[in-house]
């Protein structure tokens, strides 16, 4: 067993566009509303005013808030739908390689 | 090939990670690819580190702020989550998180000691939350503080054993604390992993299985407790109420064709109670639910164990 590892910052920190034009610093109330365009998420997303025009890529989980839907057909978080070649877990004694339980 | 050639262990992100190869050959390379991955997600989306991307996002309140690809990313993950149980898996629980004493690594809460004041209240919920994906610009309301707990640790595992796989070219599992998930060729007898209660503790009543692709995550209710305000406390929060989740199922187990969409599904089921195995039975999700009073449901396919 190796040490635990410090964990360091990313190379590249995650950039704030603060200043930017296509980002527009948000207060509050009335201001924030003034920006913020189609319903994605349940949440909403700003919108298009960045030079492509568009608004949000998020799915419309809105219609969907089943946890039924999470596992249909839609790709919604972003990991592919419902794999073809899944297979259900078997039984079996083998020893474990892992072991699954809260943490 | 029977069993596991290689594996190893080490603590990230508050838990257990461990990573297994096919081919023992591939075991430092998969260890060193895990280790940055673990890096990575713990510098974007703890929560108990002031210097985390996620920790500055909610320490700017009303602001537009644009995020990494990975923040982006685990932000998408945990808004479709709440999307597709209808809030039941909610990353706006931060706040009540920290209400109830969970604001800091667990272990130190377990120091901390049971006089902590705790305050129970609905989290907002994540409809507050203005995310555009394509763009990565995200917005979060004064008052709401994010926490990726509930799927951060299930995309990390997904996102490792992908990683890793790329890395080798061979078969991995990666396991996180007890959320699992496979890539790459299987060893031909699959990945057999035991399911019980607490992932430290494999030589109590489980179940042993086999998965060949996807992933495997256990919910409960047994592990990260402590006393605040009087009463003991865990770490599943049901939004709506901000308090701890009733414990109909004190451990949900769910495969899945991803470890997002297994741990996803446990961590609902535990919050949604009484109403969570007719739900697991409709989606037809493999799962093994363990009652409050060590009665064990298994539904949707998951095996009867082998005597």
């Amino acid at each position: 067993m190796t040490p635990d590892r410090t964990p360091q910052r990313p190379a590249s920190p995650a950039p704030r566009e603060e200043g930017n034009r296509r980002v527009r610093r948000v207060t509050r109330g009335v201001a924030a509303a003034a920006i913020l365009g189609t319903a994605v998420f349940g949440g909403l997303a700003w919108a298009a005013d960045d030079d492509s025009g568009a608004t949000s890529s998020g799915a419309s989980a809105t219609s969907s808030p089943s946890l039924g839907s999470f596992f249909g057909d839609d790709d919604d978080d972003g990991h592919g739908s419902v794999d073809q070649g899944w297979q259900a877990p078997s039984a079996t004694q083998q020893p474990p390689a892992a072991t699954s339980g809260a943490s | 090939m029977s069993g596991v050639p290689a594996s190893v262990r080490f603590r990230a992100l508050g838990t257990t990670a461990l990573v297994a190869v096919a081919r023992p050959g591939d075991l430092d390379r998969a260890e060193e690819v895990l280790r940055r991955e673990l890096e990575a997600v713990d510098a974007a989306c703890s929560r108990f580190r002031e210097d985390s991307e996620l920790s500055l996002l909610n320490a700017s309140p009303d602001e537009v702020v644009q995020v990494g690809e990975l923040l982006a990313e685990a932000l998408a993950v945990a808004l479709g989550a709440a999307a597709m149980t209808g809030g039941d898996v909610d990353p706006t629980v931060g706040r009540a998180m920290s209400d109830l004493g969970y604001d800091r690594d667990f272990r130190l809460v377990e120091r901390r000691g049971p006089s902590w004041l705790v305050r129970v209240e609905p989290a907002p919920g994540w409809r507050c939350v203005l995310f555009d994906r394509r763009t990565r610009r995200v917005r979060v309301p004064r008052g709401v503080s994010l926490d990726l707990g509930a799927t951060a640790k299930a995309l990390a595992a997904d996102r490792a054993a992908a990683a890793v796989s790329a890395a080798t070219g061979g078969g991995c599992l990666v396991s996180l604390g007890g959320d699992v998930a496979v890539a790459g060729p299987a060893p031909a007898d699959g990945w057999p992993v035991r399911v019980v209660e607490d992932h430290r503790r494999p030589e109590e009543p489980g179940d042993t299985v086999v998965i060949h692709t996807g992933g495997l995550a256990t919910s409960g209710t047994t592990a990260r407790r402590w006393r605040a305000g009087g009463e003991a406390r865990h770490h599943i929060v049901d939004p709506r109420r901000g308090g701890p989740a009733s414990e109909v199922w004190r451990t949900a187990s769910v495969a899945a064709p991803t470890c997002v969409r297994a741990n996803v599904a446990s961590t609902a089921a535990i919050v949604r109670g009484r109403d969570a195995a007719a739900q697991l039975e409709r989606v037809g999700l493999p799962a093994r639910l363990v009652g409050a009073g060590g009665d064990v449901l298994r539904l949707g396919g998951w095996p009867e164990p082998r005597e």
